[in-house]
């Protein structure tokens, strides 16, 4: 990747992938999400 | 496109609480990703339009003719679904796919006419790309609109999930704080050619 988009580029993956999605893990969207589990028939 | 990238998976994030964030947002750049030992290996490359001042935001001619293909990014996207639905399942596999995917329909429009339908630009088939970066300052908007957007979307499904709770709901703010001011750097960066 040239320079000039290096900074950006790395900085967006640290920040979102590592900091945030991290800190967003903690959060309970488990609760608000369908369950994708097998029902009992 | 980066910052755009990651606005657009801040907004699937709010309509798909199963996916995880980082692995919506890593979906979102993984063919920027892998493009980057390819431009080390010299596979692909990017070249400063004529009169482009060097590092400007949109001054590049891409030849990503391997990862920004039309099947090149679907293969790569297929291969990153098939990884998350082993550990998420199936729909949020398809998610992930999709949104990998979702990086080349929203290079599309920014593009110059750079990116081949088959990988290494085989067949000879016309490249796409609608070249909105000529005009640097409406595709700036243009990712800033997308940026807000994803933000505000996370930022109100964050605050649903949080309920009540006033930890949870103090970490919503913050995530849905830190998803803008992130987004919004990014963008900043990348438009004064960082």
């Amino acid at each position: 990747m040239e320079e000039h988009r290096t900074m950006s580029f790395i900085f967006g993956l640290v920040a979102f992938v590592v900091v945030i999605g991290r800190l967003d893990s903690r959060l309970p969207w488990a609760a608000s999400a369908p369950s994708t589990a097998a029902r009992p028939k | 496109v980066i910052a755009g990238h990651f606005g657009f998976a801040a907004a699937v994030k709010a309509k798909e609480p199963a996916a995880p964030l980082w692995a919506l947002m890593l979906a979102s750049q993984w063919l920027d990703v892998v493009f980057v030992p390819l431009y080390v290996a010299g596979v692909e490359r990017m070249e400063a339009v004529p009169g482009a001042k060097a590092g400007a935001y949109g001054g590049a001619v891409i030849h990503a003719d391997y990862t920004h293909s039309l099947v090149g990014a679907a293969v790569l996207s297929a291969l990153f679904g098939a990884l998350a639905t082993i550990r998420y399942g199936k729909r949020t596999g398809a998610v992930l796919a999709l949104v990998a995917l979702s990086h080349w329909v929203l290079d599309l429009p920014m593009h110059r006419a750079d990116m081949p339908i088959l990988p290494g630009g085989a067949g000879s088939l016309p490249a796409l790309g609608l070249g909105l970066w000529r005009y640097p300052a409406a595709s700036a908007v243009l990712e800033l609109v997308i940026v807000v957007a994803g933000a505000l979307l996370y930022w109100r499904a964050a605050g649903r999930v949080a309920g009540t709770d006033g930890a949870a709901i103090r970490r919503a703010r913050i995530c849905g704080a830190g998803v803008l001011v992130a987004g919004l750097l990014t963008l900043a960066l990348n438009v004064l050619g960082m």
